[in-house]
């Protein structure tokens, strides 16, 4: 029940970004790896995906604590936990979250050269960067740091819940070279994200009052589309889900890969995906915060008028703290990804029947190396991957990763794929080192699905 | 549809059954009590002696009083929380004169319309002030252990009095009293 919890609570909560799928990338010709790679070389004459079941990915991550090191029983109590790791990250420490869910996916071969592949899927996709100093600042208050400048720069997030209709092309030039490109709209049900916040707040000892506060140079970005219409917040699950079926604010973007094979044992393959935006014009609420503010404490003044002091200061807040609402469209660029990897393929040779009734050789081993990145709020994050491949049949086929990224230096997965008669099973699970306590890992991921495969 | 969820919930149920979790417990969000010490600048002024003249003539004025809304304490979460005020004076004080400085925390809100209706008192502070004191600090706690009601204040009034009052001042007594003072907020999480 409590893993039920941990998984609830970090999806409710977290941030969620785009997941690397190091164990799905060329793996065993599965469909869905084409949307890793539209140039991937695949062997079928069409697919269909099983609607709802032939792609779900799931990952949680963090860097810089673990849920057990905020929930675990020991002799501690919550609130030291929770100051421990407060002083223990920093602001480029993350939470994010990825789920992708294929509701359907299809493809058929349209000669023998070219693969046409189509499909939409849900995606939820977020990433929140940890505001240090506001979560200090909410937690400890202000009297223990006299001086210590509170910056609002550290608040950075994004969220994203949207569906994305798909369709691409594979196209094999020539024995060396396959290219591939994919076309996607965007229908975005939900976007929150700030970005380029800046100012800071600090409390001085002062020299007309014992304190003096200032709020300097404050400028705070809050857009949304998608959670107000009409003044009043969307609380309709279904609503949303509505909306990523083309009713949202739509967007498009572009996929491209390519493969090529150097040698008949030795291939490059690489790929740039989600190339793209969406443009946010329905259901619009901005919220802008500027200005500077400084406080030295209500001054009295002895004289014969009432004044309302505290009225005074708020009044004088809020005309030098410009708090502003509007509803101007904006554009949100999608997270973009690369995948590189080189491949060598080796081992017992064997053949395998192909979609244009010939039989087409494949080694039974393979191993390479590959390297992801993808383009975040903050900066690029990079994860570089070695992977031993093996096929046991031309129906089953195993894969073992081995990763280092910003969560782990010893993130092992595995993956499986396997065909009985039409139907294919694939289950990829990362980090299984962590599987013995997945609540001190910094990250966990999983994809599976079912296809029917057609050669 | 329904067989496409239950096997999605048959295989999450799988891998999560063959994996592993030390013991959490979310329940102690419960008991997640932080200390916030929040620090803020409070009141300032500064009097002149002349300050308690009429404008009329040197009649002596024996007390000024003013008063601020203070309204931090509306909320009920804040009321909650909080655990202790502490208050930090200093007062530099050229008129050659003792002073009783009473700072009196009212419930009611400072009605201006009406300043004569004032709400009923919940504490009150007595700072003596001697004459021509250059470095009078204080440092004051006012626990709501010891307090409760401390909690319910939503107005400050300030109120300076002469101790002697039987002695007008006169173009003898000049210069100035400075007052300043800040305020340390304890808050406990529920």
């Amino acid at each position: 029940m409590k893993k039920f919890v941990l998984i609830f609570v970090l999806v409710l909560t977290g941030n969620i970004f785009s997941q690397n799928k190091q164990v799905l990338y060329d793996f065993a010709g599965l469909p869905q790896t084409l949307l890793l790679n539209p140039g991937l070389e695949t062997n079928l004459k069409f697919h269909i995906g099983l609607p709802l079941l032939s792609g779900f990915s799931a990952e949680v991550a963090s860097t810089g604590f673990s849920v057990a090191d905020i929930f675990e029983v020991n002799s501690r109590t919550i609130t030291d936990r929770v100051h421990t790791v407060l002083n223990s990250i920093n602001s480029s420490d993350y939470l994010k979250i990825n789920t992708q869910i294929e509701v359907f996916s299809a493809g058929f071969r349209f000669d023998q050269k070219t693969y046409i592949s189509f499909g939409f899927y849900e995606e939820l996709d977020a990433i929140g960067y940890a505001p240090k100093d506001i979560l200090s600042l909410l937690n400890e208050g202000n009297a223990a740091s006299l001086n210590r400048t509170f910056s609002v720069s550290q608040v950075l997030f994004k969220l994203d819940i949207l569906g994305v209709v798909h369709a691409g092309i594979t196209k094999k030039v020539n024995d060396q070279l396959i290219l591939g490109g994919r076309f996607k709209v965007y229908s975005s049900s939900l976007n929150l994200e700030s970005a380029n916040n800046y100012g800071t707040f600090t409390t001085n000892l002062g020299n007309n009052n014992i304190y003096i506060q200032r709020l300097d140079n404050i400028n705070i970005n809050l857009r949304s589309s998608g959670l107000v219409e009409n003044n009043e917040y969307i609380y309709d699950a279904n609503t949303y889900l509505k909306n990523t079926f083309l009713g949202g604010n739509l967007g498009v973007g572009l996929d491209f890969g390519l493969t090529y094979h150097m040698s008949p044992q030795l291939q490059f393959s690489g790929s740039i995906i989600d190339v793209g935006f969406v443009n946010h014009k329905k259901n619009i609420q901005n919220t802008a915060i500027a200005g500077s503010f400084t406080f030295e404490g209500i001054e009295f003044e002895f004289d014969a008028s009432n004044r309302n002091y505290w009225e005074e200061l708020e009044t004088a807040f809020k005309e030098q703290i410009l708090s502003t609402e509007n509803n101007e469209s904006y554009v949100s660029w999608r997270p973009a990804k690369l995948n590189a990897a080189i491949k060598y393929s080796f081992g017992e040779k064997k053949s395998k029947y192909c979609y244009d009734t010939t039989f087409k050789e494949f080694y039974t081993d393979a191993f390479g190396a590959q390297l992801y990145t993808v383009f975040r709020p903050l900066r690029q994050q990079f994860a570089g991957t070695g992977f031993y491949e093996k096929s046991f049949s031309n129906k089953l086929h195993a894969k073992v990763t081995y990763t280092v990224d910003n969560y782990s230096y010893y993130n092992i997965g595995v993956g499986i794929s396997a065909q009985v008669g039409k139907i294919n099973f694939y289950g990829i699970l990362d980090n299984i080192a962590e599987l013995s306590d997945i609540s001190n890992s910094n990250n966990i991921s999983l994809q599976f699905g079912f296809n029917l495969l057609f050669n | 549809m329904i067989k496409t969820s239950k096997m999605l919930r048959v295989i999450l149920s799988t891998i999560l059954f063959f994996s592993c979790a030390r013991p959490l417990d979310f329940d102690q969000l419960n008991q997640y009590s932080p200390n916030q010490l929040v620090t803020i600048p409070f009141i300032i002024f500064t009097i002149n002696a002349t300050d308690f003249e009429t404008p009329i003539s040197p009649a002596l004025i024996p007390s000024i009083v003013k008063k601020l809304d203070f309204k931090i304490f509306e909320g009920t979460f804040l009321k909650e929380s909080l655990v202790q005020l502490e208050f930090d004076f200093e007062i530099k004080n050229d008129i050659n004169r003792n002073f009783i400085l009473e700072i009196i925390f009212r419930e009611a809100d400072f009605d201006v319309s009406n300043p004569l209706t004032d709400g009923r008192e919940v504490h009150r502070l007595t700072l003596n002030v001697t004459a021509s004191s250059q470095d009078f600090t204080e440092n004051v706690f006012i626990t709501k252990a010891d307090f409760p009601d401390i909690i319910n204040f939503l107005r400050v009034e300030m109120k300076l009095t002469l101790q002697d009052d039987t002695f007008p001042i006169d173009s003898i007594d000049t210069g100035e009293l400075k007052f300043k003072s800040g305020l340390t907020v304890y808050f406990k999480g529920a």
